[in-house]
């Protein structure tokens, strides 16, 4: 426990002369320090890679979606941002959404939706400003929200480096393949992947 | 009574005096959001102030019940958006509790941080926004300079720079980088002198000391019938603090002192947040010279989202991650948890049915039972009190009405 002391005045703050003074050194020393403010339009915010502005989804090399319409991030979002309908489909992750809709003035940027996808199919793009001339101009679907993996490489490295608890090296080679974009299909089936998991597993039990 | 007895006394001298009712607020600037202080003024005394809340109530314990225990989490920020992760990790640790999960060491650290930064950039408010109130404009400066390097971190790490959504059941999102840990001990080294500069600054302006010293004085006795509690209810000399008196997070481990005032009045408010500000400069200190190894998150898969990695690989994980995320069912049961928020006792009481979403919720808001001073405090004072007193008190409307 510390006591506080009220202190009283001397005769020179009593009189406003020490205040003076030191207010005026104060400010012609502040003169010459480093400009704290940013001229924002002019001089741009560079985000960091934790930096998660509004989602979006990922999309493969060959442009499709990386979603495969399993409604998580749908459920879990606490504003209600997210609308999904899911489709079939003849490719190999069989299910793929028909509609995808973000409501960005819902969005509250908690990043839940890409903490609990498991196909590493939507994660928080950089983009800080968000302007648009109505609300529906807001509400952005499927075709609007698609972006190469490659533009989000920065994010999709700092997601594997927060969300993969137990690994020592963000993406070894043995579990590349079951990384969704990394070198797999997201579903895990290659067998060194499988085995290395099961290894990790019986480790960390 | 007191109304009576300025009236009889105007009577007495035989004046016109009329009681005029004013309405301070909600659009005033020094009411801090949206507060409505219904004034009755005697000329220029203060006769009777009643607040008036419910500005913002967005219901938020109502959302509880029909929101999954995970969802509700962002809205532990929007309680005291000063200091959003404090609200949190209160939110946390009462699941916590109800559930059974323990919390790794280093991420009861990383809340220590993460809370102590919280109580400064709150703190920090606090000063830019009281001093600004009666008068002087260079503490805002000062104080927002330092807080934006503050955010500027916390942005860094957590991804946002208010309302950052960091904490969750079992620890917390992340880790500390080294490399921001050693830019974050560094801004924490620095902070001191920086206290030190305000004071110079303030502390000594007549302007300020004369509306500060004295002014609006709250007895042990009054603070304690009021219910109050953090730096006000210590400030009033009652040396109450969660942090020493109930440990939580682990604060037991850090050497830091807990600022008593003497006196009760205005500037032993200041005086005492301005204290704690230095003491939270030490535990962050502390926490990150002494941030123990292991993990972030607790294993306890039955409340808590497995790694990644896992997910992506094992059958067993992606059942967990869908099951945490859509069902989670936390045990029958009642808890109560409270921490020392930057306001004062934070509480959240939980009742558990057993089911996904909790039966009843009821967050214990500092800011709303400290606002109860507002009253006893201005009576018989002049108008211009009113704001210094709103100014000492530091509420969030948000956290108030919630």
């Amino acid at each position: 426990m510390v006591l506080v002391k009220q202190r009283t005045l001397s005769f020179g703050e009593r009189y406003y002369f020490k205040t003076i003074v030191v207010g005026l050194i104060y400010t012609f020393k502040n003169l010459f320090r480093k400009k704290v403010t940013r001229s924002y339009p002019e001089e741009r915010l560079d985000p960091s890679p934790s930096f998660g502005g509004v989602p979006v989804l990922v999309a493969n090399e060959d442009g499709h979606p990386r979603c495969v319409a399993c409604g998580l991030c749908e459920f879990v979002c606490p504003p209600r941002a997210i609308e999904i309908t899911g489709t079939e489909t003849e490719r190999a992750i069989e299910r793929v959404p028909k509609t995808f809709t973000i409501d960005y003035l819902r969005c509250i940027e908690c990043s839940y939706c890409e903490e609990v996808c498991p196909e590493e199919a939507i994660v928080m793009s950089q983009q800080y400003e968000l302007v648009g001339s109505s609300r529906g101009s807001l509400k952005l679907g499927l075709d609007e929200l698609l972006t190469p993996a490659s533009e989000l490489s920065t994010r999709l490295e700092y997601i594997r480096k927060t969300y993969h608890r137990f690994q020592v090296a963000p993406a070894t080679e043995a579990n590349a393949s079951c990384v969704p974009g990394v070198g797999g299909t997201g579903s895990g089936v290659a067998g060194t992947a499988v085995s290395s998991a099961k290894r990790r597993y019986e480790d960390n039990y | 009574m007191t109304t009576q007895a300025t009236l009889s006394e105007a009577a007495d001298r035989d004046l016109h005096t009329e009681l005029m009712t004013l309405n301070m607020g909600p659009q005033h600037p020094s009411t801090h959001g949206v507060l409505q202080i219904q004034l009755t003024l005697d000329g220029e005394t203060v006769v009777d102030a009643e607040p008036v809340l419910g500005y913002l109530h967005r219901g938020k314990e109502k959302h509880a019940e029909h929101m999954p225990y995970l969802q509700w989490l962002p809205m532990m920020d929007r309680l005291d958006y000063l200091a959003p992760l404090q609200s949190e990790i209160a939110y946390s640790l009462a699941v916590e509790k109800l559930c059974g999960i323990e919390v790794p060491a280093k991420a009861q650290a990383i809340r220590v941080v993460l809370a102590e930064c919280m109580r400064l950039t709150s703190h920090l408010v606090w000063f830019a926004c009281s001093a600004l109130e009666i008068g002087a404009v260079t503490p805002f400066f000062l104080a927002f300079r330092e807080r934006e390097d503050l955010f500027d971190l916390l942005d860094e790490l957590t991804g946002l720079r208010t309302n950052q959504e960091f904490i969750r059941f079992g620890g917390v999102k992340g880790e500390i980088p080294a490399d921001l840990a050693r830019r974050l001990k560094a801004w924490a080294d620095r902070f001191g002198p920086c206290v030190d500069e305000y004071e110079l600054l303030l502390s000594g302006n007549r302007i300020w000391y004369d509306r500060a010293r004295g002014i609006a004085v709250l007895t042990t006795e009054q603070a304690i019938q009021l219910g109050l509690t953090g730096p006000n209810l210590r400030a009033s000399g009652h040396p109450m603090d969660l942090r020493k008196d109930e440990p939580y997070s682990g604060y037991e481990q850090y050497d830091f002192d807990v600022a008593v005032g003497t006196v009760g009045d205005v500037y032993d408010r200041y005086l005492v947040r301005l204290e704690e500000m230095r003491q939270a400069a030490r535990i962050i200190s502390q926490a990150l010279e002494g941030m123990p190894e292991g993990e972030h998150m607790a294993r306890d898969y039955r409340y808590v989202l497995p790694p990644k990695d896992r997910v992506y690989s094992s059958m067993e994980e992606l059942i967990y991650q869908f099951k945490v995320v859509t069902d989670m069912r936390p045990p029958k049961g009642e808890v109560y948890q409270a921490i020392e928020a930057t306001k004062g006792e934070l509480g959240i009481y939980l009742v558990s049915e057993g089911g996904t979403s909790p039966y009843r919720a009821h967050i214990r808001a500092p800011s709303f039972v400290n606002m109860m001073a507002i009253k006893p405090l201005c009576v018989g004072r002049p108008i211009a009190d009113v704001v210094a007193v709103i100014g000492s008190i530091d509420f969030v409307m948000g956290e108030c009405d919630r």
